[in-house]
């Protein structure tokens, strides 16, 4: 059998299921990016490092504006690709 | 800095291992019916592990370990931010697009980005485009890497500019051609690894040396406050910096035309979706390690003359011969891959896209094997030559390249693939409007209108391009527009 992935067509079905995969990842990416920098933008632009909050080693904003929306977006990968992301492949 | 024989010893070890393995994958692949797919995408046969490593790799280069530590260095935790858009990369650059382009690649016999572009726009105009694109931002990145590696071999093996470069040029030349992306992919298998080992390890060093991310943090506070707080130092990453970065960082990666066509290397749809997941959780571990490393750098050494030096100078500080042989291989290791890639995407430009599509259509196998060998020898040469009188900002280079791959391909991949109104001559206007806007933007004395990175701008002139040509320009057959839109 020839490698690759295969399918009767490229249209229809195929297509929507493309489709509607491209939107969740496209959205939940921006998502991503726009709650990432509009946490930094709250809690982090404009403070000053003297007075900023640590926690666990973490200034808060990096905290809450890089680390958790970066391992939150890495499950959401993890989850969707192995547990939502089903389709015309079998 | 000295470095110890042990240590050297091991880092030639390595170049020995990494022959070898291409020899073996020479063996593999020598019997291939067709010579084109098993050289360049490796007969569409690579499992989850394979694409993840290859793909990550190919997407990380010689600035992970050099230019990249120094900027966090520099920056302190705003540098984590600067780097926050590799939280997509297995969102974006796998799964978004991987169902689509890699069943569109197999069906149509696709083996470079152009070939990709032909079959959708049926444009071979806008193959040209491409390949001629890649060349010119592909060979750029080259230079940028091949320089990193001669800077590594300086450091490390005390060897002069020349031979490093020379010597560098040999042993990628002959791994990438001898071995293909079967040889680059299995030799990813190992590069990736140590990356990632090597990464892991240095950071658990470096921290536990410092006392801890709470005193690497405190002691930070102390030698300057701003290292706690966007936008760092001299104003590094205002807001909108900070957006930009997000998508030259992160978001285009689904237009490297090196990182992309390993989407068509996948097996099946099971190795696509696993890939995506390990990709994620690959390039997490990978940067957050580099970082934490970096950061107590900086907390245990408080200034360096030349901070892209930090992570070979902490290597050789706080590790031992043997891990430091394993450490000082990981930049290498990085360098090696995306160079790899980036000659087999710029060979299979020459010898498909232009070559095969345009002067031989009907060339024999042995001459398309043979002007695939010479394509590849030949680019190497020629950036080994471009390389011996180095450019002075390396980083600078690698960001104009990628920048330039994103704003010519990006809105063609997407709007080609998930809209039913992308036209031919949308296509092809949308690729040259992204790739000028960004080269004028360059050009100016700023840059950066508004203080967005001339990436984000040319992404919005490339899809604004796309969809207003599309309207008012024929579009591609209706039956072909029916079977692959339905």
């Amino acid at each position: 059998m020839k490698n690759g992935v295969k399918s009767a067509s490229h249209g229809g079905k195929h297509y929507e299921l493309c489709l509607k995969e491209f939107k969740f990842a496209f959205t939940s990416t921006m998502a991503y990016i726009l709650i990432s920098c509009a946490i930094c933008y709250i809690t982090g632009y404009g403070r000053s490092g003297e007075d900023m909050a640590v926690f666990g080693g973490l200034p808060l904003w990096v905290l809450f504006g890089v680390v958790g929306p970066w391992i939150l977006m890495v499950l959401l990968t993890v989850v969707y690709s192995i547990f939502i992301m089903k389709g015309d492949e079998e | 800095m000295r470095t110890s024989p042990v240590t050297f010893f091991v880092f030639i070890l390595y170049f020995g291992l990494l022959i070898a393995i291409s020899i073996y994958a020479w063996y593999r692949r020598k019997n291939a019916k067709n010579f084109s797919e098993e050289y360049f995408v490796g007969g569409r046969s690579f499992g989850p592990w394979l694409v993840a490593f290859i793909w990550a790799t190919s997407w990380t280069s010689g600035g992970t370990f050099i230019g990249t530590p120094a900027i966090y260095y520099s920056m302190g935790w705003t540098a984590l931010l600067w780097q926050a858009g590799a939280g997509v990369l297995g969102m974006i650059g796998m799964l978004a697009i991987g169902r689509r382009i890699a069943r569109f690649a197999s069906d149509y016999g696709c083996v470079t980005l152009p070939d990709l572009f032909v079959e959708r726009f049926k444009s071979r105009l806008m193959g040209i485009c491409a390949a001629l694109s890649i060349l010119i931002f592909g060979i750029a990145y080259m230079v940028s890497q091949y320089v990193a590696a001669a800077r590594i071999l300086e450091t490390f093996a005390g060897m002069s500019y020349f031979w490093a470069i020379v010597f560098f040029a040999v042993v990628v030349g002959v791994y990438t051609t001898v071995g293909g992306i079967r040889g680059v992919a299995y030799n990813t298998i190992l590069q990736g690894l140590l990356m990632l080992g090597g990464s892991v390890a240095i950071a658990v060093v470096m921290v536990r040396a410092a006392g801890g991310l709470a005193a690497i943090t405190e002691t930070l506070r102390g030698l300057d406050p701003q290292l706690l707080v966007p936008p760092g130092p001299k104003n590094f990453l205002p807001l909108p910096t900070a957006f930009s970065t997000f998508f030259v960082l992160g978001v285009a990666v689904i237009a490297q035309p090196h990182v992309v066509t390993r989407i068509f290397t996948v097996k099946d749809m099971y190795s696509l979706k696993r890939a995506g997941a390990l990709i994620s959780l690959i390039t997490l571990v990978w940067f957050f390690s580099l970082f934490a490393s970096a950061l107590a750098a900086r907390a245990l050494i408080p200034s360096i003359d030349v901070p892209d030096r930090i992570f070979p100078t902490i290597v050789l500080q706080y590790t031992g011969d043997i891990l430091s042989g394993l450490l000082l291989s990981a930049p290498f290791a990085a360098v090696m891959s995306t160079v790899s890639s980036l000659i087999l995407s710029t060979s299979g430009a020459i010898m498909k896209d232009i070559y095969q599509r345009n002067i031989n259509p009907n060339a024999s196998p042995a001459t398309i094997r043979t002007i695939s060998y010479v394509s590849a020898v030949a680019i190497s040469l020629l950036v080994m030559f471009l390389a011996l009188n180095p450019p002075r900002f390396l980083q600078d280079i690698v960001m104009f390249a990628i920048s330039g791959f994103a704003a010519s391909f990006t809105v063609p991949i997407l709007l080609g693939f998930f809209w039913k109104g992308g036209s031919p001559s949308g296509g092809l206007c949308s690729m040259i409007s992204g790739f000028v806007t960004l080269i004028y933007l360059y050009l100016q004395p700023n840059p950066n209108p508004l203080g967005f990175n001339p990436l984000v701008w040319g992404l919005v002139v490339s899809a604004v391009v796309m969809v207003a040509v599309s309207k008012v320009t024929k579009p591609n057959d209706a039956a072909f527009m029916e079977k692959i839109f339905g």
